[in-house]
């Protein structure tokens, strides 16, 4: 008799042990963790909004902060700098960071297509890249415009045909230019850029680099090699988060748009639900789950860049990214 | 609670409850039938859907696979995949062959919105239905890539390049040696996909088909929403169930956050599932309708079973309150009441026994007052004659004499206070002649009475007195008789006249003497008379004058 007593008395203490301590320890400090965006907030970071938004931070135990991006804000820098420990930052900054050594690690690919797209008058006649020939491209840019640039370079090379007989001029933001007809074909962003450009009614023949061999991620999920080795399970509670929150985001795009109202400087709805909807096919393209990389798209951006000689010198480009937090956040399934 | 409400109660029960049961089984029932039937249903369009989608696809495939057949397909395809300049004219004239001879005809069927040709190794698009797309890579796509083997059927995505949902089917072009030369890729008609899923026979305003995929997006549009396809995600338990391979149903909130019935059927050959919903509001249309049904039918059966109770309840209450009020009526004493139930029923006996009862309570009611006032008589009589008795008692205690009584033996029944003062406590039941001292004929000399001769006699008698002292007692005995007139015993009187005797007896001795003396004292003076006169006489005689006068004078 003695003996069965003791074992629902050892359950109950069991319990207490379990629950009771796990309660009277005092909860752990949310970890603080600071997210430098790519740009100003819009719809473009709704995963992250959607994130905090439904609580997916604060069940990893983390207080996120959203750090704004802008025309003179260095990502790489704020990064690197500690200001922030997470960025959304281009796959070609980190590839050419890290041929300078720089340790610079993406984490996830947010645009597994690249949202850079040419865009030509329908009625030009310019329906794929080889109609560039002798047209005037204002494709010519530094900073983020460089991006237009390189593409159209890779885009170029790949089909062999010689830059020099495009006129490349300098990148317009405005499309002034473009609307004025006095250059053929712009590049833009598919999520902002060809929005407006619709809105003014104009009807576009799109170029996507990615159809003629070039592919390159938009936005990736970056951090230090440090906060890797030295807090792999923030990163990976961030990663979990952040992934849920652009899941969601993707499968119920309207409400991210809702959500991201609440963040972005231009409140323009329509505006922000249009580049939303652009969004959605380069962020789930039907292939691999969200934030899935694929290390022969990382291979081919290497290529392309070392090609044409942005990169200070050659190093192992499966250095710039990892897999091992999205495959334990996904638990190694890629679908 | 009264008889009437308690009836009416009980027969409301009494329906309630088997109607309730009747009723609920019958809900059930109707309810398990009706959803059984709306199981089949939309099981059955989900089956009749898949059936169609594969024969699509079936079909699809049949086309696309004849054309990467067809030699001449076969023939371009290698002159395009050794050539990837336009500007040589047999590869512009193979172009045009292939596109304007097989591919675009193969687009009059409604399946493929566009085919195309990928060269292999690169995944160059070398043709296409839409020129657009020529001169495209396409090495990455898992169609290309997959393609090159086999059958392949991309699941939906939706294209950035089309700025459209699209799933592409593509299949080996091979030359007569088996080696691949290129890629035939179509991209399928999913208008056509959607419009297969969605179209609907029938009246219903809310079935719904579509199809999900494993990114949990719409790959058809449903029946509620405007451009969802590939735009919109959906999580329900209807598609994490048909998602995970699952084939059945179940009650959920759908897309639309509308209580559905929902059936749901894993399509895992194309990475999807098929839902097919009804909203619960018209799957249990028939249900509600046949819950009012049954619950206006229990409605009536309660209202006539209430109706009904109430008057089978007056039915018999009101002879109970008729039956109540006469007994109240013959419990106070009103036995002249009559109760006027004339039925012939059990209430009928009733009242019938309550009034016969009634009527037999009266006489003997008359019988109990007659007894009582023959007793409060008897009691009146008893008084007056306990009275009566105790003065009799008293007189007779009061009397100084002896008071005896004797029954026709002589004993003694009874005696007064002197009576037993004289005699002794113990004299009630001696005989009289217990008492009797010396010889006497006392039993003679009242003989006469108790022969009935005599009413009264006077006799002396000696008795003996308790002390033993014997005394001389004056007897008045009188006859005692009963209603018959037979002599029970006799009532004596005795007074003792010892002492008076005595006192006779000695006055007689006195007087005797004193007679004596007067006689004697009567000699004396008659000779002084005598004396006298002759003394005189000798006065005279002697001439001297008579000394005494004449005694004569």
């Amino acid at each position: 008799m003695r003996n069965l007593t003791i074992i629902p008395a050892c359950l109950i203490l069991s319990f207490i042990t379990i629950f009771g301590c796990g309660k009277s320890q005092p909860p752990k400090a949310p970890d603080e963790v600071k997210l430098q965006l790519k740009w100003l907030h819009q719809a473009q970071f709704a995963g992250f909004y959607m994130a905090q938004e439904k609580g997916y931070y604060a069940k990893e135990n983390i207080k996120i902060t959203f750090l704004e991006g802008g025309q003179d804000i260095d990502i790489t820098g704020s990064i690197l700098s500690g200001k922030a420990d997470f960025g959304v930052i281009s796959p070609e900054e980190i590839i050419s960071n890290r041929s300078r050594g720089v340790p610079l690690t993406a984490l996830a690919a947010i645009y597994r297509r690249s949202a850079v797209v040419f865009a030509a008058r329908a009625d030009s006649g310019i329906v794929r890249p080889t109609d560039f020939i002798g047209k005037t491209v204002a494709a010519a840019g530094k900073g983020g415009a460089r991006e237009f640039e390189l593409q159209l370079r890779a885009m170029m090379r790949k089909l062999k045909i010689d830059v020099s007989k495009i006129n490349i001029v300098s990148y317009d933001s405005t499309y002034a230019n473009f609307y004025s007809g006095e250059t053929d074909v712009t590049p833009a962003y598919y999520t902002s850029g060809i929005i407006k450009m619709r809105r003014k009614g104009l009807k576009l023949n799109l170029i996507w680099p990615s159809d003629y061999g070039v592919n390159f991620y938009s936005d990736t999920l970056a951090t230090t090699d440090k906060m890797i080795s030295d807090n792999p399970d923030l990163v990976e509670r961030f990663m979990r988060a952040t992934m849920k929150g652009w899941q969601d985001a993707i499968e119920d795009y309207r409400r991210a748009v809702i959500v991201s109202l609440k963040y972005v400087h231009d409140k323009d709805s329509d505006m922000q639900t249009a580049m939303m909807e652009a969004m959605l096919p380069l962020v789930h393209t039907g292939e691999d789950r969200i934030g899935w990389m694929q290390p022969k798209v990382w291979h081919e951006m290497y290529g392309t860049l070392l090609a044409q000689g942005l990169l200070e010198k050659p190093f192992d480009v499966d250095q710039a990214y990892t897999l091992r937090f999205i495959k334990e956040i996904y638990g190694g399934k890629v679908k | 609670m009264k008889i009437t409400a308690r009836l009416t109660v009980l027969f409301l029960l009494m329906a309630i409850v088997p109607t309730g049961i009747v009723g609920y089984l019958g809900y059930d029932i109707g309810k398990r039938t009706i959803l059984e039937e709306t199981t089949d249903h939309l099981a059955s369009i989900n089956n009749l859907k898949t059936r169609e989608l594969e024969r699509w696809v079936k079909d699809a495939k049949n086309s696309i696979e004849e054309l990467a057949q067809r030699p001449l397909v076969r023939q371009y395809a290698s002159v395009m995949a050794a050539s990837h300049d336009m500007s040589d004219p047999a590869y512009r004239r193979v172009h045009r062959n292939i596109v304007e001879d097989h591919l675009k005809p193969r687009l009059e069927d409604g399946v493929f919105t566009e085919l195309f040709v990928m060269c292999a190794p690169n995944g160059h698009i070398s043709a296409s239905t839409d020129e657009k797309q020529d001169g495209k890579y396409r090495n990455t796509r898992r169609y290309f890539t997959e393609g090159q083997s086999r059958t392949y059927v991309e699941g939906s995505y939706y294209s950035s390049t089309l700025e459209q949902p699209a799933m592409t089917m593509s299949t080996p072009v091979k030359n007569t040696d088996g080696h691949l030369i290129a890629v035939l890729a179509g991209r399928l008609n999913l208008g056509e996909l959607s419009e297969i899923v969605a179209l609907q026979s029938g009246k219903s305003g809310t079935l719904d088909t579509y199809l999900v995929n494993t990114f949990n997006f719409f790959v058809s549009e449903p029946r509620f929403g405007k451009d969802y396809v590939l735009k919109k995600a959906v999580r329900t338990e209807g598609t994490d169930a048909g998602l995970s391979g699952k084939d059945g149903f179940g009650f959920y909130k759908n897309y639309r956050g509308v209580p559905v019935f929902g059936a749901y059927k894993g399509l895992p050959e194309f990475k999807m599932c098929i839902i097919t919903e009804i909203d619960q509001a018209e799957a249990l249309k028939p249900v509600t309708h046949l819950a009012w049904v049954i619950a206006a039918g229990v409605l009536v059966i309660l209202m006539t079973t209430g109706f009904l109770g109430i008057f089978f309840a007056r039915t018999i209450s009101r002879p109970l309150i008729q039956l109540a009020a006469g007994a109240e009526a013959i419990g106070i004493g009103n036995l002249e009441y009559r109760i006027g139930i004339r039925s012939s029923d059990e209430l009928g006996d009733l009242a019938r026994a309550i009034n016969e009862m009634a009527a037999t309570l009266k006489e003997t009611h008359t019988s109990v007052e007659n007894l009582q006032k023959e007793i409060t008589e008897r009691r009146q009589a008893e008084e007056a004659l306990l009275f009566l008795s105790a003065r009799q008692e008293a007189l007779l205690s009061a009397i100084p004499d002896i008071v005896m009584e004797v029954d026709s033996n002589k004993v003694y029944t009874w005696a007064n206070q002197p009576g037993i003062e004289f005699f002794g406590e113990d004299v009630i039941g001696r005989e009289a002649a217990y008492y009797f001292e010396g010889e006497q004929d006392t039993y003679g000399l009242v003989k006469p009475i108790f022969n009935g001769n005599e009413n009264v006699i006077y006799v002396e008698s000696r008795q003996r007195r308790k002390d033993g002292e014997k005394r001389l007692l004056a007897w008045w005995c009188r006859v005692l008789k009963d209603e018959d007139g037979n002599i029970t015993g006799a009532l004596s009187t005795a007074h003792d006249i010892t002492e008076r005797r005595r006192a006779e007896e000695r006055l007689k001795e006195q007087l005797e003497e004193l007679r004596r003396w007067n006689e004697a004292v009567t000699g004396r003076e008659m000779r002084n008379l005598d004396l006298k006169r002759e003394v005189n006489e000798l006065l005279i005689k002697a001439g001297l004058s008579a000394r005494y006068e004449s005694a004569e004078e």
